[in-house]
């Protein structure tokens, strides 16, 4: 399977990468990377694969953050409790709330999920008991897995390296199962789906939950990564950037997710003298790329690919 | 609550609700000619007040002249919208072009971010002089201008879509594209018009509500959810359920002001919305049903 040959050239580059790096920042950036990584899977899986849209991913991935932040700080369980909760909750919340939510289809869906990561942030600044407001949650303690303490750096970005290329391979299994054929069927059409037997409402939610699961399990390496939560971190913006990092890197493929949400990551770091320019860059890659291609980068390289076979079709 | 509180509590509602009106008629616009659902809506409106209030603070222009460059180069930016982008995209579905709308809401927000900065604009009140004491409630001038001009508009469009040609021609369009190019409409010319008006629906409510509540850069995504809050209350592509409802969720939010602590403001009209949407999924007057499917792409 060439799948799996790509990924394990990735993940060569992935273990020698260090060798080559030398700067913390570039350390701080992958871990960035994979963090957006595991986002924007899950929002492929959600939106590309199963056809359901959601502008509220950052809610969960809040919700994440705040978990692994308040198990720690305020009880004082060990990080990897914090870990489990952040995956845990948003899960839950996820399939409660998505069973009568995406009943709802396109546009309804969208701005429904919009409103949700509104009302959701509002809780992340209101709830001052529990989040602290506006100032956030200071001194998370780093991830510890048994005696692997993410401390420094080159530890986090191993670690949260292994669980981007574990969610990654999990994805790509998933989608090749009958469940994912599942969710392919409803994102093509819900009634063929149904009328195949396929439980759409249940299908819809636990792919809800899996999207929320996992935008959690991303909060809670980003707040014991930086050690701080605040609001700012969880609002519609954020969202919004995940799901144009997938539109540019390819909907409907987890490649094309994995390459928007590098493409995100680094983005801001290319274009950093220019303050917050990088918007103006990614709005306009959208704008183009979806002129253009509506299934985004990896549609270009299929389009390549294709015309390169054509040609080579007919030398033969 | 004492009566003049409750009027009071009317005078707000009526107020941003015209607002949420007006953005949620500029939805409809471009939603019945295309079945899009423009995300850079909300930037129209707040486009509409910055523009104005850089014209009146640096150029010291008049207001009204002001005013009217705004709302031009509004419109001419959703003309070019759909010159640009809109209409070339051959391929993908409607949840496509919804994504592009997406990404021009960054590119206005960025740049509206650089140009002008962080900090709230502002310009003068159309006339000047102080607010009006109604049985103990208090009416700023400016919100006659609100409510006057926002009826006067919806009034407008109403005779628009029932009396002029073009009106009827793009109505015929949200009906039925292809029966409508086959009756000599020009899709294309209507489709772009659609987006030049809700341009200019999008400014004028920017310019009338940025003297009572100044503009920022980035509330254009918060306005945009309202005023489609508005149309999804009372059902999707009939202006009559977005005034409806853009009155209603005005009211709605001036109410919970009242009672509960003002940053859940946002959260309750958002509440509203999401109940609105699980009670009956097509809108509470029953809008029409979307045409062309907007799952994924």
């Amino acid at each position: 399977m060439r799948q799996i040959h790509v990924l394990m050239v990735l993940i060569l580059a992935w273990l020698l990468a260090p060798l080559m790096i030398h700067t913390g920042g570039t350390f701080n950036l992958f871990i960035f990377a994979f963090i957006n990584l595991i986002l924007v899977l899950g929002l492929s899986l959600l939106f590309g694969y199963a056809g359901q849209i959601s502008l509220g991913q950052a809610g969960f991935y809040g919700i994440g953050a705040y978990m692994a932040a308040i198990f720690t700080v305020r009880s004082g369980l060990p990080p990897l409790v914090g870990l489990v909760a952040a995956i845990i909750v948003p899960a839950a919340l996820g399939y409660v709330i998505g069973r009568p939510v995406l009943r709802l289809r396109g546009y309804y869906l969208a701005m429904v999920t919009a409103a949700l990561g509104l009302i959701l942030h509002t809780v992340f600044v209101e709830w001052v008991d529990m989040t602290g407001g506006y100032s956030g949650i200071t001194g998370i303690p780093a991830l510890t897995i048994g005696p692997l303490s993410a401390r420094s750096p080159v530890t986090m970005y191993y670690l949260s390296g292994a669980i981007g290329f574990i969610v990654m391979l999990l994805a790509l299994r998933l989608v090749d199962t009958a469940y994912g054929r599942a969710m392919r069927t409803m994102r093509e059409s819900e009634m063929a789906a149904r009328s195949c037997g396929i439980p759409t409402a249940r299908l819809k939610a636990e792919v809800f939950a899996l999207s929320a699961g996992l935008s959690g399990l991303a909060g809670a390496l980003y707040a014991q990564y930086v050690g701080f939560v605040s609001p700012e971190s969880f609002t519609i913006d954020t969202s919004i950037n995940l799901l144009l990092a997938l539109a540019v890197g390819g909907v409907g493929s987890l490649w094309g997710a994995a390459f928007g949400a590098f493409l995100l990551t680094f983005m801001p770091e290319w274009f950093h003298q220019l303050q917050n320019a990088y918007g103006l860059v990614l709005g306009a890659l959208v704008v183009v790329m979806l002129t253009l291609e509506p299934r985004g980068f990896w549609g270009i390289l299929l389009r390549l690919r294709d015309a390169l076979a054509g040609r080579r079709a007919k030398t033969a | 609550m004492s009566s003049a509180e409750i009027l009071q509590l009317v005078i707000t509602g009526l107020t941003v609700g015209s607002i949420y009106a007006l953005v949620g008629l500029g939805f409809n616009l471009i939603f019945n000619a295309t079945d899009v659902i423009n995300f850079a809506q909300g930037e129209f409106v707040v486009l509409g007040g910055i523009l104005t209030a850089v014209a009146v603070g640096t150029t010291g222009l008049p207001l009204w002249l002001a005013i009217a460059v705004a709302i031009a180069l509004v419109a001419a930016l959703g003309a070019l919208i759909d010159f640009a982008a809109i209409s070339r995209v051959r391929r993908g579905s409607v949840m496509t072009l919804a994504m592009i709308t997406l990404g021009l809401a960054v590119i206005v927000k960025t740049s509206l971010l650089l140009w002008v900065g962080p900090d709230p604009l502002y310009f003068d009140p159309f006339t000047p002089g102080p607010p009006l004491r109604i049985f103990g409630a208090v009416l700023q001038l400016q919100a006659i201008w609100v409510i006057g001009i926002g009826v006067l508009v919806m009034v407008a469009l109403k005779f628009f879509f029932s009396h002029s040609r073009v009106g009827r021609e793009m109505l015929a369009c949200a009906i039925d594209r292809e029966a409508a190019q086959l009756m000599g409409i020009n899709v294309g010319a209507t489709v772009r018009l659609s987006f030049i008006l809700s341009g200019a629906l999008g400014a004028l409510a920017g310019v009338l509500i940025t003297p009572l509540t100044n503009a920022t850069y980035d509330q254009g995504f918060t306005l945009a959810l309202k005023g489609f809050a508005a149309c999804a209350l009372g059902g999707f592509g009939r202006a009559s359920s977005a005034i409806l409802g853009g009155f209603a969720l005005g009211l709605i939010e001036a109410a919970s002001v009242a009672v509960l602590p003002s940053g859940l403001k946002d959260s309750v009209a958002l509440s509203v919305l999401i109940l609105a949407l699980m009670i009956r999924p097509s809108g509470l007057l029953g809008g029409r049903e979307e045409r062309r499917h907007t799952q994924a792409m």
